[in-house]
């Protein structure tokens, strides 16, 4: 199925592969997918050489370049020598879609700046926490060392971080393998948050997205090393102690 | 390899923590070795009469901090009190720095110095309060930053400072016990 009010802002990164992954898996396809990146020809190179198909792996296949995926589905895509979202050049592109809904995979490090918020487009962004309670940077190894949950929810990117109106979210159990969070669970964790939010504008015609309550909201910063460590050694622990059970 | 979020002078060369590597157990013990090694350093070097305090001039941030610690340690204060606390953790998360003036965006103003040592320790402090106040871990994260600037210019402080940083570092371990614990993480394990 072709999500015709949909497209893709695809960055070259492990985020877009899983949703690239979960889209083409589940039949739901933007109908424009908008690759950008400061190593166009470095991708198509990369495609071009990639022979595994991948389908078959646990979560997706973090190897495979965003292009294969792209290609080999038959998506619609332009290719953007840009990484920068905020650029006026990428304001333009985006501007010229005629899809309303843009999901978002970006570059870390990069907040939309307010004049994209102009364009007439609603931005969909998956972040890798349960909102408003995990706000900001690294909150899968917080959530982990507070909760013992993962989670993720989709929102409607707004000027403030992670304060958009929240479309659905889920949280998620430990995986049972060791299996690298940063590349492939929190990706993956996001992939099926898309998903469930995208099924709910199938089912239903529109989005019934709410504003996010402020009571309990926290904000976190990217987590110190020694605390990652906890998270990260404290997940494996927990994978060994209960590996086909679900948390 | 060793420790390597301490480099030269941390408000200078400043440590970003980004996609840091996973390294196990041996960058736990690499982070332990190196606490215990400056602890005792800051032994050895704080003995002795502690005089009077180290800082003759005081800025307003380090008044605020000042009240803010009083505050904290009272048990009272509503949100204000940890809406002031989040107001410097953001600041010195972006910035790695604490400056000695802000202005009414939270921007260190022009004239602004930011090598006022006891305003990082007694910001270490209302950390440590507020996470036992809060149990929520972004302090504590907040904390392991802080005390590794301040690791990073120990040998600048006076007597009284190190002390005042030895029993800081103490509660960091203290803290970074009972969450490894609660993990299932022993020091001992490989």
């Amino acid at each position: 199925m072709v999500l015709e009010n949909f497209a893709l802002l695809a960055a070259d990164t492990a985020r877009t592969k899983a949703y690239l992954h979960a889209m083409i898996r589940e039949n739901m396809l933007p109908s424009m997918c908008v690759i950008y990146s400061d190593g166009i020809p470095k991708m198509q190179q990369d495609a071009q050489l990639y022979k595994k198909d991948g389908s078959d792996d646990e979560y997706f296949d973090v190897k495979r370049p965003v292009l294969s995926f792209v290609q080999k589905s038959g998506m619609p895509h332009m290719l953007i020598e840009n990484k920068d979202i905020n650029s006026g050049q990428m304001a333009d592109v985006l501007a010229g879609l005629e899809q309303e809904y843009l999901i978002y995979s970006g570059y870390g490090g990069y907040i939309l700046k307010p004049h994209l918020f102009k364009l007439g487009k609603k931005f969909m962004h998956v972040h890798a926490g349960i909102l408003p309670q995990y706000r900001g940077s690294t909150t899968a190894y917080y959530s982990f060392l507070q909760e013992k949950i993962l989670g993720a929810t989709a929102i409607f990117l707004s000027e403030g971080i992670d304060e958009g109106e929240v479309i659905t979210q889920e949280t998620f159990a430990m995986p049972k393998k060791p299996v690298d969070m940063d590349y492939v669970y929190e990706p993956y964790m996001r992939s099926r948050v898309l998903i469930k939010a995208v099924r709910q504008y199938l089912e239903n015609g529109a989005f019934a997205s709410r504003p996010q309550k402020e009571k309990g909201a926290e904000t976190y910063f990217i987590i110190h090393p020694v605390l990652k460590h906890l998270a990260m050694m404290g997940m494996e622990k927990a994978m060994k102690q209960n590996p086909e059970e679900e948390m | 390899m060793g420790y390597k979020y301490i480099t030269g002078n941390n408000l200078y060369e400043k440590q970003t923590y980004m996609y840091s590597e996973y390294k196990g157990m041996e960058f736990i013990k690499e982070y332990l070795e190196s606490r215990k090694s400056c602890m005792e350093e800051l032994e050895e070097t704080s003995g002795g009469h502690a005089g009077g305090p180290d800082v003759a001039m005081h800025s307003n941030v380090l008044e605020d901090l000042s009240r803010l610690r009083e505050e904290l340690q009272s048990g009272n204060g509503g949100d204000w009190l940890i809406k002031s606390v989040n107001a410097y953790t953001k600041s010195f998360e972006v910035r790695k720095r604490i400056y000695t003036e802000y202005d009414d965006d939270w921007k260190p103003s022009s004239s602004a110095g930011f090598e006022e040592y006891e305003s990082y320790l007694v910001f270490a402090e209302c950390l440590l309060l507020s996470y036992y106040r809060t149990k929520c871990l972004k302090y504590f994260s907040c904390l392991l930053k802080l005390d590794d600037s301040l690791i990073s210019i120990h040998d600048r402080m006076g007597r009284q400072s190190k002390r005042q940083f030895l029993r800081i570092l103490e509660q960091e371990l203290d803290i970074f016990s009972r969450l490894a614990s609660a993990n299932g993480i022993s020091e001992g394990a490989s």
